[in-house]
């Protein structure tokens, strides 16, 4: 429950940092997607039912948020924390490089999703040249990581946001 | 036999929720007045947060400038002062012009324009922007409880900024022109005076690094006749926004590659990196 606040309040963290902090820290219009960030730290420490119900919710939060296309970011941040949870089984979780890689390849993922989507539900993206914006965040997310990684992980491991004893047992 | 069920049960499942989150998607979109309680109470609780880290990064960016390129402002003030001085004269010169103006638009009166005057503003302070990079838009602090509605258009000082998309009771969020979805109809004027209309949307193309918004364009047709440096206005078809509010001045002109129509890109009169108060148009219902 303690945990389930904790990242809550992190999450609200991300919605009130992308649109404020980040857009004096964005770069030509980049920013980074700091709630694919977060559910990929999360799923990076979940099983894999556990790691979609998490990228559901969050994703279903968000587009609550931003009050439109409700169900965008749900579906496919459900999608990256799956993958991501499976990954996690077989991953060097401690590697900050590693998990550099990681971050990039599945944000790029996620945004080329993002776009798949969008234009597959019909909202009127002009989908031209969409690359380098995937690029961007991508990158800007991967960046991010050495500076936030470390922390969660080690919060995640011994503090705050360590799961309770079953998970520890029971992976599967 | 039990393992095949599961398959099975899981790809109805996973095809189930596809279909009814693409089917929200569709529902959900722009101008949608959804009740979305949980986002009304998200936007309540985060929105005074915005509007103070908003205020302190303002604060700090301008400050900044001031401390760090202490010269170079310095050297700004006196070219602004001189500025001001050439200013003040070409004003006395425009103040008759516009008397002038004034009086030929009552003599012509009949063929006015509807214009921004007889609408209700609503002037609404900024508090968060483009929560997604894929997103181009603004929340800003005025909401249902003040007026607001979805649909109004917004303006800046001169020029069109976009329009409302969501209103929760104390936030609203406003779609901006430079967004891929947010479509205006445009008009433009050929040498004749006769309208050329065209429908302007943003791209996620980047002709300019340091702005954060892609390029605006409008498709005409080949024989249409568009020059660099014609204004674009609204042109009031569609429905959403009144006729011939300003949006921006032709910057270039080229045949787009199935060599039917033109493409011309426009500067848009708002700079939309550095805006920070809005007037969002109260459009009375109609009926």
């Amino acid at each position: 429950m303690k945990r389930n606040i904790v990242l809550f309040i992190l999450l609200c963290l991300c919605l009130v940092f992308q649109g404020t902090l980040f857009q004096y820290l964005s770069i030509g219009g980049i920013k980074p997607d700091l709630v694919m960030l977060l559910v990929i730290y999360i799923a990076l420490h979940q099983k894999p039912l556990a790691g979609l119900i998490y990228g559901f919710a969050y994703g279903l939060i968000i587009d609550m948020y931003m009050g439109r296309y409700i169900g965008l970011h749900a579906i496919i941040l459900a999608v990256v924390a799956l993958l991501v949870s499976y990954i996690q089984q077989k991953w060097y979780r401690e590697n900050v490089i590693l998990t550099m890689m990681l971050v990039f390849f599945l944000t790029f993922l996620g945004q080329l999703l993002l776009v798949v989507m969008a234009v597959t539900s019909g909202l009127q993206w002009s989908a031209r040249n969409p690359f380098d914006t995937m690029m961007g965040i991508s990158f800007y997310n991967c960046l991010l990581v050495p500076f936030t990684y470390p922390l969660i992980h080690r919060s995640f491991t011994k503090g705050i946001l360590k799961a309770s004893r079953e998970y520890e047992q029971q992976q599967w | 036999m039990g393992k095949r069920f599961n398959l099975l049960g899981i790809v109805v499942v996973v095809f189930a929720v596809l279909l009814i989150t693409m089917t929200a998607i569709r529902l959900t979109g722009m101008g949608n007045d959804f009740p979305n309680p949980v986002g009304n109470a998200l936007n309540r609780i985060l929105s005074p947060i915005e509007e103070v880290i908003w205020k302190v990064g303002d604060g700090i960016k301008k400050n900044a400038r001031a401390i760090f390129r202490f010269r170079e402002v310095l050297a700004e003030n006196e070219e602004y002062r001189k500025q001001i001085e050439q200013l003040k004269s070409d004003n006395l010169k425009l103040k008759e012009q516009v008397l002038a103006a004034l009086r030929y638009e009552e003599l012509s009166k009949p063929f006015n324009n509807p214009t921004l005057d007889k609408y209700e503003k609503i002037g609404a302070t900024i508090i968060n922007r483009n929560a997604s990079a894929w997103y181009q838009t603004i929340k800003v602090n005025k909401g249902k409880n003040d007026g607001v509605k979805v649909n109004d258009p917004v303006v800046a000082n001169l020029g069109l900024v976009g329009k409302v998309v969501t209103v929760t009771a104390t936030t609203a969020d406003i779609l901006m022109i430079t967004d891929s979805e947010g479509k205006v109809g445009a008009m433009v004027r050929d040498s004749q005076g006769q309208p050329i209309f065209g429908v302007l949307s943003g791209s996620f193309e980047r002709d300019n690094r340091l702005k954060s918004w892609g390029t605006l364009e409008i498709t005409f047709l080949q024989e249409d006749e568009v020059n660099i440096g014609d204004l674009v206005f609204t042109s009031g078809l569609g429905g959403v926004y009144p006729k011939g509010i300003p949006i921006g001045v032709v910057a270039s002109v080229k045949i787009d590659s199935s060599g039917i129509q033109k493409v011309a890109t426009v500067d848009p009169i708002v700079n939309f990196d550095t805006l920070e108060e809005v007037n969002i148009i109260s459009v009375p219902e109609e009926g």
